[in-house]
């Protein structure tokens, strides 16, 4: 008891530690798409590019994701559902055979599916403002671990360039499946680019700004993305940054 | 049933009334009966020839399905024809051998009085069209004939493959990994393609890049310029590599080894940005190898004329000075870290860019990320220095087994060959168990 005491009194002496707000932001390297040349840096605010991990917004999210894409549209006859008579089989006494119903139930062949699946909506919510922290928690995942690569320029390629172009990119900056595949990300589709890349789909994932979900951010090896759709990702996803809290009007 | 209307019609010779009110059939069958009734009576093997000529081609001639029926030889007569098709002589021919005894019988060749009039129609068209082949021939002869002769050239030198190797390959699916890549393939990295590994080639690209960036300071010029030349002269680079850095301000940092070099230095790096150097640099750096003494470094400098080998063969820098170079300006540290990684080609992820304050930082972040620390701790524990020159501790990387022990001793060959005369283990395992 002796020992505790001292030490309460020595934890009330002690200084309190300043807390130290860093307000650096996010500083990000840019490059030009097909020779990777540093072009320049640029800055993001720090709850674009730099906020915490938490896990649990995130799995949020991909499940939100995963529900809403759920086709559900399985479907199958319930015993009203089935074309047919509700006749009764037969009587109910005197045939010696058991009672019966009509030829629909389920228990007997051709008849309906008891409680099948019916096609329905598996969507569930998530507040809107969870969901745009999840975007930045994704991508600030991702720029903590030097796996988010900003391109300045269009991602693309010349007109008669085969996979092989790909191939060489992916081999000379380590990008391929060997270091975890990576996913391109452009503002824009471009369909000769996204065909040519998706023939390498073991080493490249190609999407357009309008296709990428919290989901496809958190897959592959790296992301290596367009400046343009990164900042309009970051710009649609900032929902709960610009609200302000309700003021009293009197 | 019409079919068999017309047989009984034929047969009775009564067409007085079309059978069935059918007025087409009836009249069709008028007309057979014209055609039919004189040659009906005496079915010959003529009709066979009549028979296949009028099933191939003329439509005017109309012959009924008995008499053609009738006609047909027996199948045994047709599989002798069959046989006999492919001979020479025709069947009458060898018939009249046959009755006369000998190979050339009297009389006229086909003692049935030649071909018939169908045989005649459908033989007339035959070589009317065997006539145009040989006009269209006659002009396209002389061209194949020096094909023909070329092709006999090439035909004595013509070896048959045995193996498929080496041959040209024909035919594939067309997926794009099928043909060779276009020249839109062709891909030009801002960085070196092979990376630098060794400790000291990193140390020479991070001295180079620090010279030329706080050359490129001092001479009040945009400093990403210095990327614009990816390779210096050998005599330039030797003189860069001869440069050495003071750790202080970025502008005063280079200490020339001459002030011939300087100059040099100086006016080549003044035209960066506009023009590439050349041969400016040639004559001067000759002065420059003469003045100062370096004998105590040659040995630094493997001599390769390749020019594919980094650095000129250089293996390590002069001195560390520029290890302890501040970045803390972030104009500087672009340009550093750009003209480090296209020297190097090793790029630093954003974090650590903006985490590295000096360039020793930035050369311990590469070698690190080069030597990773190992995954097992029993690799991390074997290489340790501290842990393998305490005499009384032995790491290994498996864990130690009596078995292992044994083998240390070197008892267990001795206990496996006795275990084994007993019958104790199987003949067949390797390992015996404790």
């Amino acid at each position: 008891m002796a020992t505790e005491s001292q030490a309460t009194t020595e934890h009330l002496t002690r200084e309190a530690p300043n807390s130290v707000w860093t307000t650096e932001p996010a500083r990000a390297t840019t490059y030009s798409f097909p020779s990777m040349e540093p072009l320049r840096f640029v800055e993001y605010p720090r709850n674009h590019l730099l906020m915490p991990l938490r896990k649990d917004i995130l799995h949020r999210a991909v499940i939100y994701e995963g529900d809403m894409t759920r086709q559900g549209s399985a479907n199958t006859k319930w015993r009203d559902d089935v074309h047919g008579s509700g006749r009764k089989l037969h009587a109910q006494k005197g045939t010696g055979k058991a009672r019966v119903g009509d030829k629909k139930s389920p228990i007997r062949k051709g008849g309906g599916v008891a409680h099948g699946p019916h096609p329905r909506d598996f969507s569930t919510s998530l507040p809107q403002k969870i969901y745009d922290q999840a975007w930045r928690i994704a991508l600030s995942y991702r720029y903590r671990r030097g796996q988010l690569i900003i391109i300045d320029n269009d991602i693309s390629i010349p007109e008669d360039a085969t996979p092989y172009l790909i191939k060489e990119i992916f081999k000379v900056n380590n990008w391929g499946r060997e270091f975890g595949r990576s996913t391109l990300i452009t503002d824009q589709p471009n369909e000769g680019l996204f065909a040519t890349v998706r023939e390498v789909g073991e080493h490249a994932k190609i999407l357009d700004r309008k296709d990428v979900d919290v989901k496809d951010l958190l897959e592959t090896g790296r992301l290596i993305i367009e400046k343009q759709a990164l900042d309009r990702i970051l710009a649609n996803h900032s929902r709960d940054l610009a609200a302000k809290p309700a003021k009293a009007l009197y | 049933m019409r079919c068999q209307a017309r047989t009984t019609t034929h047969v009775t010779g009564c067409l007085d009334e079309p059978p069935n009110g059918n007025h087409e059939t009836f009249l069709k069958v008028a007309e057979v009966r014209n055609s039919c009734h004189t040659t009906a009576m005496r079915p010959s093997l003529r009709l066979l020839n009549l028979e296949v000529s009028s099933l191939q081609g003329s439509r005017t001639l109309y012959v009924c399905s008995v008499c053609r029926q009738e006609a047909r030889p027996r199948p045994l007569v047709a599989r002798q024809f069959l046989r006999n098709a492919s001979n020479a002589t025709p069947i009458t021919e060898r018939v009249r051998r046959k009755i006369w005894g000998t190979d050339n019988p009297p009389g006229l060749k086909d003692p049935y009085g030649g071909e018939g009039v169908l045989e005649r129609k459908f033989k007339k068209d035959q070589p009317a069209r065997q006539e145009e082949e040989p006009e269209n021939l006659a002009q396209t002869s002389e061209q194949t004939q020096v094909e023909n002769e070329a092709e006999l050239a090439s035909a004595e030198a013509y070896e048959p493959a045995t193996t498929w190797e080496g041959l040209q390959r024909v035919g594939h699916l067309g997926r794009w990994s099928d043909l060779p890549p276009s020249e839109a393939d062709a891909y030009e990295s801002f960085m070196l393609k092979k990376k630098v590994t060794k400790k000291g080639q990193l140390s020479l690209a991070a001295h180079q890049a620090a010279v030329e960036v706080s050359l490129m300071h001092s001479l009040n010029k945009p400093l990403s310029k210095v990327c614009d030349v990816v390779e210096h002269d050998k005599s330039v680079f030797k003189m860069l590599w001869k440069c050495k850095i003071q750790p202080g301000e970025w502008k005063q940092a280079v200490v020339y080894p001459s002030k011939e070099a300087e100059k040099a230095l100086v006016y080549i790096f003044e035209q960066i940005g506009g023009q590439p150097e050349s041969a400016v640099a040639e004559e001067t750096a000759e002065e420059v190898e003469e003045a100062v003494d370096e004998s105590k470094w040659e040995d630094l400098v493997a001599e390769v004329n390749d020019s594919n080998v980094p650095f000129f063969g250089y293996a390590d820098v002069r001195d560390k000075g520029f290890l302890s170079l501040s970045l803390s300006d972030p104009a500087t540290k672009f340009a550093f870290l750009k003209r480090f990684s296209q020297l190097s080609g090793h790029y630093l992820p954003d974090p650590v860019v903006h985490s590295v304050a000096t360039v020793g930082q930035v050369v311990e972040y590469v070698q690190s990320v080069l030597n990773p620390k190992p995954k097992k701790l029993a690799d991390y524990l074997a290489n340790s220095q501290g842990l393998q020159n305490l005499p009384n501790v032995k790491v290994f990387t498996k864990k130690q087994k009596p078995m292992d022990r044994d083998e240390e001793l070197g008892r267990k060959k001795v206990i496996e060959a006795e275990l084994r005369s007993r019958g104790l283990i199987d003949q067949k395992c390797k390992r015996y168990q404790h």
